[in-house]
């Protein structure tokens, strides 16, 4: 099972407003999953290397054109905060 | 510990000038307003996925061939994950252990021969501005394709460092692969820098001074942190690895944050790129098309009895070495061809009139010119004032002298007329030269080659004018 209350955290920092109903449904989900990944950890796979890529198939290339993407207005949308036509985040040291 | 040895390994970044971003169809522009090139794959917004752009991976072959690297015959890109407001994905696309280039080697004027890592392709991160009210975050610049190229630490000076720096960016630009503005940014480099006694073979801490976007304030800031770390050794003690930034204005360094290591950056293969061959046949062509390099350049000028600084001058440019051979290809002396290219031609392009990558009159033209002086058809007050004309309005030589009516004076006498009424309009002067003050001298030569519009050289006119006051 998912820890207790683990939905409501993740929510809040992706910035997810979820009603009960559907923390409920995301919570068993996640715990499905975790379970999941709990029987893997049965496998020994010591021996085995990871597998990144489950095709043997080469990355296409794209040709070097340029197109329009979005408009910064619909981008900036979502945005928590702004300033003009930049996204406004918390003030930080400069060095980061 | 007695005497030291400096160690430096510099990584050096260079912004590609690409039509579009590296993984996104946006455009990859200098200098639009904040947050026009954007979309969800730069953004990192969910469900996106990216794509490699076909030019950014051939840049970064050629500079790994112009740098003598081997190219990968399969490479692959990796997920660098760290968190700041500027990364919209949480993470930057970068490679690891598979590289486009690797084990290269430069030889730097001054520096020696300095190895080369690697040479990969990662992405720009957005440009961060910190504000009274917080910071604002401008994404033109994500995902921009980087290319890095890492030496090894086969520094010794600031200055070796310097001299390494600049040699990579004048490779960038003979190769065309970035505009490499420094005042934008698109040149960029960390150092890593520490000190051991010399002659030995270990590696003591080292700090990371990053993001240095100038020649000067790298050197000054390597030639800072050699006398801290040596100042910190005479004293018995110990130098931190550490991440350090350079503060100009007080000319010192600064501690920042303890190095990371590559595990603090949870390194993974990109999940959303597969890996990628890379076709030996389309490296050779890509090899067969590379351009003259500047040190190849600067050997050829050398051989031609260029002077030092005429070398550097005439070699650091793609345009003023194209328009140097076109001057000796029509002719033209090499010393004379580079007085002119260094000199007014030089200055005409600090003003902003004329340039040489897109000249207003072609390089033969030069050849043409200086044939003409050479001939004694044309003065050298008189050829300034051609290339001047040909550089504001283009044409030949032939219609600029016709036009200015520069024709030299050949006539002795009819010089000497001129000569005659300069003297006779100014009497001080005359007084002055015969009383022996030579300064005057130049200043009636200037009066005989206003009068005659350049048209009499002034080996000539001197000889004369003396010729008449000493009568």
């Amino acid at each position: 099972m998912a820890e207790q209350g683990i939905v409501a955290r993740l929510a809040a920092l992706a910035r997810l407003e979820l009603d009960a109903g559907e923390a409920d449904t995301l919570e068993r989900d996640l715990g499905a999953i975790l379970e999941h990944v709990e029987r893997l950890r049965a496998l020994r796979l010591s021996d085995v290397d990871a597998t990144y890529w489950t095709t043997q198939a080469a990355q296409g290339m794209r040709p070097d054109e340029h197109r329009p993407g979005l408009e910064v207005e619909d981008a900036l949308s979502s945005a928590a905060a702004r300033a003009g036509r930049f996204l406004l985040v918390p003030g930080m040291r400069e060095d980061g | 510990m007695s005497d030291f040895e400096t160690v430096i390994g510099l990584e050096v970044h260079i912004e590609l000038q690409t039509e579009s971003k590296m993984f996104c169809s946006c455009a990859n522009r200098f200098g639009d307003p904040p947050n026009t090139n954007i979309c969800p794959v730069c953004l990192g917004l969910p469900g996106a996925l990216p794509r490699p752009n076909a030019a950014g991976i051939d840049a970064a072959i050629r500079m790994a061939l112009a740098l003598g690297c081997r190219v990968a015959k399969r490479s692959k890109f990796d997920r660098k994950n760290y968190f700041y407001p500027d990364l919209p994905k949480g993470y930057q696309i970068s490679q690891l252990d598979e590289p486009i280039g690797a084990d290269g080697q430069v030889e730097v004027p001054l520096g020696g021969s300095v190895r080369i890592l690697r040479v990969q392709l990662e992405e720009d991160a957005g440009k961060l501005q910190h504000e009274a009210q917080g910071a604002v975050v401008d994404f033109n610049r994500a995902g921009v394709p980087l290319l890095e190229i890492v030496s090894a630490p086969d520094l010794r000076s600031p200055q070796e460092a310097r001299a390494y720096w600049e040699e990579i960016r004048r490779i960038a630009l003979a190769l065309g692969i970035s505009d490499a503005r420094m005042e934008e940014g698109s040149v960029r480099a960390d150092a890593n820098i520490s000190l051991r006694i010399a002659g030995s073979e270990e590696l003591n801490p080292r700090v990371e001074i990053k993001n240095m976007n100038s020649f000067r304030f790298l050197e000054r800031a390597l030639a800072y942190e050699t006398e801290r770390q040596t100042g910190i050794y005479r004293q018995g003690g110990r130098v931190e690895q550490e991440t350090r930034g350079w503060d100009d204005p007080r000319g010192v360094t600064f501690s920042q944050r303890s190095k990371e290591e590559a595990e603090d950056y949870r390194y993974f293969p990109e999940p959303d790129l597969l890996p990628f061959a890379i076709d030996p046949g389309h490296v050779e062509e890509l090899r067969a098309s590379l351009p003259e390099l500047p040190a190849r350049r600067r050997q050829r000028l050398v051989a031609l009895g260029l002077q030092e600084e005429q070398v550097r001058l005439i070699a650091e440019s793609g345009g003023r070495t194209a328009f140097f051979d076109g001057a000796m290809a029509a002719g033209g002396d090499p010393g004379e061809a580079a007085k002119w290219i260094c000199g007014d031609l030089a200055r005409l392009e600090n003003d902003g009139r004329f340039d040489f990558g897109q000249p207003a009159f072609p390089a033969a033209e030069l050849g043409e010119l200086l044939g003409a002086v050479a001939k004694g058809e044309l003065t050298g007050p008189g050829s300034k004032q051609v290339v001047q004309l040909l550089a504001r309005r283009g044409g030949t030589v032939a219609s600029a002298i016709a036009e200015l009516g520069l024709g030299k004076i050949d006539d002795l006498e009819a010089v000497r007329a001129e000569v005659r009424q300069v003297l006779a309009e100014q009497p001080k002067a005359v007084a002055d030269l015969a009383a022996g003050k030579q300064q005057v001298m130049g200043f009636l030569v200037g009066q005989v080659m206003r009068r005659t519009r350049g048209r009499v050289a002034p080996d000539v006119a001197s000889r004369l004018i003396t010729e008449e006051v000493g009568q």
